[in-house]
């Protein structure tokens, strides 16, 4: 008779073995996953910051061309700066003010008194042309600023006009116009930067700047016809927020995914456009924070975009008398 | 009998498990590859953008030249020739938001192809990003002025701190540029026309030999452009003034028209249309002479003078006619010349009238040998050369740091032209030649131990506002060296430098600027706070160590030659 075999069971040692690499393993597993898992949500919060990112800077890049954030066209409920003396306001030119600066015509040459001091005293220049010349081409730069500047304002004039343009003319009384020369009874006018004497766009923004906005706040305090002094905005006839504001005010926020989950970063974009420094600027800053870190990041880029000139004529709002 | 069924041994569990463990590990390195692919998207969304405002800042760069020396006394003498039109020359003011990194740094950098080694090699700059930037433009003049940054056109805000580790450079060989002007005479000169004669324009009339050199000197003694604001209300005076300038123009033997008792008014050119073709050089039509220019400017400006208020009125009653007569024949010739004379630099080009066209192509003559300016700094300058042989050139009209107006040198600028065949600005070109790269890699450079100890890197002399003789020829606050702001002022790299005279060039020299101290701030040898904290910062990494840097993103880009602006 034989015994049945002996069925041996694991020795103490065996066991211990085993528990120790399984606990080992299960805990390689564990670190494992929360490794991947950290790394995974990294990778996600990454991807999804990065998409933010590429979309705001899209957005910016899009709004600086096409200023859609200004002007929809076709859209009457979302073309806000088209009231009269506005950026985007119709604007028709007066049958001799073309939009033509051919230095070679003589209809563009600028006639006044330029070398020392812009009055009559000097000499009655007013006689070669003014605002109501008997002559068209003596009426013709007159014309065309006052028709820049009273419809679509200071941004617009400095957009329109080229670089060489002398800011000056003389009105029906044979003045130039307070608007266009430094007074105290038109601070941050024109000419603000340009004593008596006419100024080029160059003298005009030594330390002036321009720019257009949507914020209701600068609109009612008439942004379109006011220059800013760059080098900080204080001085007589600022009004008390403006010169806390300043500049950086008139940058435009862009709606930017509002139905966004809660969990997802924040993305905001602020554009602007002004005239300043002896340049035009289109600049954006697009922000991401994250509601989790509180982390922000912040982009900043200017680039050459449509002026306001290109996107009023993409829109047909300058209408130019016939040839 | 049952069979015996083995189970694993321990080693085969063993290696099972190292297996296992394989696995893992592989799997959990995939997912920093994840991470690190999304870093690179980040920097390629900053890199873009960053692109994207250096070529805007690079094609409507606003040209000012506020507190900037234009022109000297000799060639070789103007800090104003390095005015950048090369976009990497442009980098190195700081207001673009790129700094040079130091090469020594720079040099431990390695990267594909080694493109970073040779652009070094070739004499090029790595650039990295500054810690401080603008967010809304800038005005070059008041980016260094701690007084004025704050509130300047764009405040400045901090860069994304990872955003530092991106270095940018431009590749490709730079083109020989166009001079912005002669560098012994700024021009072009402008004024108002009509306007009275200036004194500069008598020196022109003499150096020149212009005829009727009387008539003009006695015209100018009755008034000129420092005289006629006391004399503008004196009736005798002006009714004098007319008399001469009529003089003038009647002498040059201009062609007339009569205005009755009153005089003659100088008729308009002739359409160019109805000049024979090709204009022969004598046609006054064509190409009006500059005195001829110069002498109608005068009547126009004495004709209109004498109908200002503060006179009584002419009692001819004509006299308006002949006013705008006078005035529209000066406008006419000022323009034809202006427009057919580009090289003629007798007459300034009408302020009334400005175009980009109307700067005549200069640029060295790198194929002639170099001349010694010959002011004691040892300095040689190549000569200059031109799409024509300018004439009628007058001289300098500038001043001269403190020490009064520059020495006539007008013989200076008479021997300063090369061989003009040698011009080559206006040749063609293949697309090749004109193409450069702005190239833009990731690397930590902040983690080297020395990367805020080591000194700044030296820069083109021209950049400074102190030229070779001490002489301070431009605005401290328009002049300086690219990362001043971040240098360290002294060995302790407590605090960083700050200009001394952050204002205009009214202040005159400063004793503190002939100081050891202030040389090593000023020229960063203590090092640069180059990571913004406002503290002295060592990375973990020994310098004997080296990084690779990981290629970013790179765009073409036509390299232009002569100063230029899309829009202003």
């Amino acid at each position: 008779m034989t015994s049945p075999s002996p069925r041996h069971g694991f020795t103490m040692i065996e066991v211990l073995i085993a528990v120790a690499l399984g606990l080992t393993l299960c805990a390689s597993v564990a670190a494992a996953l929360r490794i991947c898992s950290q790394s995974v949500a990294m990778v996600n919060r990454l991807s999804l910051e990065n998409a933010m990112m590429r979309s705001g800077v899209a957005a910016a890049l899009h709004d600086l061309d096409f200023w859609e954030s200004y002007d929809v066209p076709g859209d009457p409920t979302r073309q806000l700066l088209d009231a009269p003396g506005e950026p985007f306001a119709a604007l028709t030119l007066p049958a001799e003010a073309h939009l033509d600066f051919d230095q070679s015509d003589g209809q563009n040459w600028w006639r006044g008194l330029g070398c020392t001091m812009n009055r009559a005293e000097y000499g009655r220049y007013a006689a070669f042309a003014r605002i109501d010349h008997p002559l068209a081409e003596r009426r013709r730069l007159a014309l065309l600023y006052r028709a820049i500047v009273d419809t679509l304002g200071y941004y617009a004039f400095c957009d329109y006009a080229p670089a060489n343009t002398i800011w000056s003319y003389y009105d029906a009384s044979g003045v130039v116009p307070i608007e266009f020369i430094a007074s105290s009874a038109a601070p941050k006018n024109l000419g603000w930067d340009c004593g008596d004497s006419p100024g080029d766009l160059l003298m005009v923004l030594d330390g002036g700047a321009f720019a257009l906005t949507r914020d209701p706040w600068y609109r009612a305090n008439a942004v379109s016809h006011r220059q800013f002094f760059l080098w900080g905005a204080t001085g007589a006839g600022w009004p008390a927020e403006w010169q806390h504001r300043g500049l950086h005010g008139c940058a435009d926020r862009l709606a930017t995914m509002p139905a966004r989950p809660a969990h997802w970063p924040e993305l905001a974009v602020l554009i602007r456009h002004f005239t300043g420094a002896y340049r035009q600027w289109h600049t954006a800053t697009v922000t991401v924070a994250s509601p989790i870190t509180g982390l922000r990041q912040k982009l900043h880029l200017a680039t050459t975009s449509t002026t306001l000139r290109g996107a009023r004529r993409m829109r047909g709002l300058d209408r130019e008398p016939p040839p | 009998m049952h069979p015996i069924r083995p189970g694993f041994t321990l080693f085969e569990i063993a290696i099972s498990l190292v297996i296992i463990a394989i696995a893992i590990v592989s799997a959990g390195l995939a997912y920093p590859a994840g991470i690190k692919a999304q870093h690179l998207a980040r920097f390629q969304v900053y890199a873009g953008v960053k692109m994207l405002e250096l070529m805007d800042h690079w094609s409507n760069d606003s040209h000012t030249r506020w507190e900037r020396q234009t022109e000297a006394e000799r060639i070789g003498q103007c800090t104003f020739m390095r005015w950048p039109v090369d976009l990497d020359r442009m980098l190195e003011n700081p207001v673009l938001g790129l700094l040079p990194l130091p090469h020594a740094l720079a040099s431990r950098i390695d990267s594909d192809d080694d493109e970073i080694a040779r652009l070094l090699a070739e004499g090029g700059t790595l650039f990295f990003v500054a810690p401080r930037i603008y967010e809304a433009g800038f005005d070059m003049r008041v980016s260094q002025d701690a007084d004025h940054e704050h509130a300047a056109v764009g405040a400045e805000s901090a860069a994304p701190t990872e955003s530092q580790t991106l270095v940018f450079a431009v590749l490709g060989y730079a083109q020989q540029n166009a001079l912005p002007n002669h560098p012994c005479v700024a021009w072009p000169y402008f004024e108002f026309y009509p306007a009275p004669a200036q004194p500069w324009e008598r020196d022109s009339w003499r150096l020149n030999a212009w005829p009727h050199l009387a008539e003009f000197e006695s015209l100018y003694d009755a008034v000129n452009g420092d005289t006629y604001h006391a004399k503008h209300a004196d009736p005798a005076a002006i009714d004098d003034y007319v008399a001469k300038a009529a003089a003038l123009v009647s002498a040059l033997g201009l062609p007339m028209t009569p205005h009755g008792a009153i005089g003659d008014a100088p008729q308009l050119p002739a359409d160019l249309a109805t000049v024979p073709v090709p204009w022969p050089a004598t046609a006054i039509d064509a190409y009006p002479r500059p005195h001829q220019v110069l002498a109608m400017r005068f009547l126009a400006h004495a004709v209109a003078a004498r109908t200002g208020s503060a006179l009584p009125p002419h009692p001819d009653a004509a006299f308006a006619a002949y006013a705008d007569a006078c005035h529209e024949a000066c406008l006419a010739w000022a323009m034809r010349y202006a427009s057919t004379s580009p090289y003629d630099w007798g007459a300034p080009r009408p302020l009334n009238r400005q175009t980009c066209f109307d700067f005549p192509l200069l640029e060295y003559d790198l194929f002639s040998p170099p001349r010694a300016v010959g002011d004691g700094t040892g300095d040689v300058s190549r000569p200059i050369i031109a799409g024509a042989q300018p004439t009628n050139h007058g001289q300098a009209r500038g001043v001269y740091g403190w020490g009064g107006s520059i020495p006539a040198n007008a013989a200076e600028i008479a021997s300063s032209w090369g061989d003009h065949a040698h011009f080559n600005l206006t040749e063609r070109f293949a697309a090749a030649e004109r193409t450069r790269r702005l190239a833009c890699w990731s690397v930590d450079w902040r983690s080297f131990e020395d990367c805020e100890s080591v000194a700044s890197d030296p820069c083109d002399a021209n950049m400074h506002f102190l030229d070779s003789r001490g002489v301070c020829v431009s605005a401290e606050r328009s002049g300086y060296t690219p990362d001043l702001k971040y240098h360290f002022s002294d060995a302790t790299r407590t605090a960083t430098c700050r200009q001394i005279d952050k204002g205009t060039m009214m202040s005159g020299p400063r004793a503190a600027w002939d100081t050891a101290a202030f040389k090593e701030a000023y020229l960063g040898l203590h090092g640069a706070d180059r990571n913004g904290n406002g503290a002295f910062d060592r990375g973990p990494l020994p310098a004997s160590s080296r990084l690779r840097a990981t290629s970013v993103a790179a765009v073409d880009f036509y390299d232009r030659r002569l100063i230029s602006s899309l829009r202003n």
